[in-house]
């Protein structure tokens, strides 16, 4: 059996276990477009001139937080925007392997007996769904952006630095470009997060190859690290915003350094894999 | 027949790998958190405001009020991410533990073998209270753990009222009174009320899985619908900027908010998971077929 019958048919299968998901990432970006919508009222009604934008509004979903210090008396501000749209696009890819594995898979692999093609099928899969989850954001952002009479540019408005509640910044905002850093770099980590996950749910629990993620994008928010992925993801992290901050550039090479031993630790985990013993454990 | 049901299925419970794992995540979370604390404090004893030490012995501090073990254990302490990370892996190790062995056991075949043997009601009933008693147990343990632990290193100094700036405890908030009367009454209550959401959060896992034949969904389904609690209360912040007050259980579950968290929310989002959990528990379980 070719690979790309093997990715056909994972593709249709697992779309049929992913819609549910899909329809709640819609909601989900469409109440965030109401919710900028809103908050940037005011903004504009300060900043007589200034309109929003499409830079804007994936600023304020993908920008992530500012540079957390903690002193005495500080508190955590938990980055919920981010976090959500992240934990969402890491969850989209985590149970269709496994299930597969256990059921239909099973046959499947006995009848081509080739663990690497099913592997790599696998692995194509969760990035394929990971993308279509962002595709899907990118359509509704572009809508809402449409809809509250937004520019579709790039350009970020001085308002941002006070509706994100920015302080120190590296340099100017009008001479952020972050167009990458807003659309490749947070599709970018969470397709590697996808594929750590799938390379950890052979050796333990899918649930806990996401909780991996989760304390990932955490300890990211907290720690403004080049050596955490999270940070990369967040715009807000990038060294034009912030004086320390990460380069982008550095971003996507760690990713693929992450994201091809990932690959290839779980397709050489997997030759080796006894798969009739680990359903039981499952 | 029923005692022996139930000492079976804790003996399951307590015994699971699971059980263990979760606990030990969420005390290594504990313990990062306590080291966090007694270091900060120490930290302020080594190197904060000598003219506060005479002879190497603290004889003023205005702070003082404000450098106590009720307001440096984990759920008073916003500060660091051992604290952060406790609680929102909460939701994911109270389910964990237990929460899903019915869907396991349905799918294995062992319920048929077990019902007819020791009936459903004890079945379910037995089910029920094992999967409660385990996600409120890997709760508080380590809550438990942590004061325990900060409170023999941080002075238990009563906390004032006029330090409320410091000490995140706002007028009108759940149990505020006895905040500045009663602080270990407090933390004690809150341990439990963590515990007890711990436990309904664990039920509210075994319900979904009479509705959700997936296993993996089951167990993350609780932690995501927190998120987007959270995500709906900073909304609503938004909308509403004069109401600051938070819905949010994730906020809810710590002991000091930055936004006000009205006892009248706890009740009602723990009402709600207990009655989701319970109809569905007795509507699809004790009073269905197993076959």
């Amino acid at each position: 059996m070719k690979f790309i019958k093997f990715f056909h048919l994972d593709f249709r299968r697992g779309m049929h276990t992913v819609w549910r998901l899909y329809l709640c990432g819609t909601v989900l970006f469409a109440l965030l477009c109401l919710d900028f919508w809103n908050r940037s009222r005011i903004f504009l009604e300060l900043y007589p001139g200034t309109s929003r934008s499409l830079g804007d509004l994936a600023l304020y979903i993908f920008g992530g937080m500012k540079k957390f210090i903690p002193t005495p008396g500080a508190v955590f501000p938990f980055p919920t925007v981010w976090l959500l749209v992240m934990a969402l696009a890491c969850f989209s890819s985590l149970w269709y392997p496994l299930e597969d594995l256990y059921g239909f898979g099973k046959t499947l692999l006995t009848a081509c007996q080739s663990r690497k093609r099913w592997y790599l099928a696998k692995a194509m899969w969760c990035g394929v769904t990971v993308s279509l989850y962002f595709a899907l954001g990118w359509v509704v952002l572009l809508l809402g952006c449409l809809a509250m009479g937004g520019k579709f540019t790039w350009t970020i408005s001085p308002y941002m630095m006070e509706l994100m509640e920015i302080t120190d910044v590296a340099s100017t905002v009008e001479e952020w470009r972050l167009t990458l850093q807003l659309t490749l770099l947070p599709w970018l980590v969470a397709v590697t997060l996808s594929q750590l996950q799938l390379c950890l749910s052979l050796w333990m629990q899918p649930v806990l190859g996401w909780v991996v993620s989760i304390v990932v994008l955490l300890s990211s928010a907290y720690y403004a690290s080049p050596f955490l992925l999270g940070n990369y993801a967040m715009a807000l992290r990038d060294q034009q915003v912030l004086s320390d901050g990460v380069i982008w550039q550095v971003g996507v090479l760690y990713c693929m350094g992450l994201l091809l031993p990932c690959v290839l630790a779980g397709l050489i985990s997997f030759q080796h894999t006894d798969i009739l013993g680990k359903e039981g454990k499952s | 027949m029923i005692s022996k049901t139930v000492k079976l299925e804790l003996k399951k419970a307590f015994r699971s790998p699971w059980f263990f794992l979760s606990l030990a995540v969420l005390l290594l979370c504990a313990l990062m958190s306590t080291v966090y604390s007694i270091d900060s404090y120490q930290n302020i004893l080594r190197n904060g405001f000598p003219h506060y030490f005479e002879n190497g012995k603290m004889t003023v501090n205005e702070y003082y009020a404000t450098w106590n073990c009720y307001q440096k254990w984990i759920g008073s302490e916003l500060v660091s991410l051992a604290s952060t990370l406790f609680f929102t892996l909460l939701p994911v190790c109270a389910v964990l533990p237990y929460a899903s062995a019915f869907h396991q056991e349905r799918k294995v075949g062992y319920l048929r073998v077990v019902v007819p043997q020791c009936g459903r009601k004890p079945y379910f009933f037995a089910k029920t209270l094992a999967v409660f008693l385990t996600g409120a147990v890997v709760v508080v343990l380590p809550l438990l753990m942590n004061f325990l632990a900060v409170s023999a290193f941080v002075p238990a100094t009563a906390p004032q009222v006029n330090y409320s700036f410091y000490n995140y405890v706002l007028f009108g908030d759940l149990w505020a009174d006895l905040f500045f009367d009663q602080p270990l009454l407090y933390v004690l209550l809150y341990i439990l009320l963590d515990g007890l959401f711990g436990g309904l959060l664990a039920l509210f896992a075994f319900a979904l899985s009479f509705l959700i034949p997936n296993r993996v969904v089951i167990l993350v389904l609780p932690l995501l619908l927190l998120l987007g609690l959270d995500y709906l209360s900073t909304m609503a912040a938004g909308f509403w900027s004069s109401t600051p007050m938070t819905i949010s259980l994730l906020d809810l579950l710590r002991a000091a908010h930055d936004a006000t968290a009205r006892g009248w929310v706890v009740a009602l989002e723990a009402g709600i998971l207990a009655v989701f959990s319970g109809a569905i528990i007795w509507l699809r379980g004790v009073r269905s077929e197993v076959y």
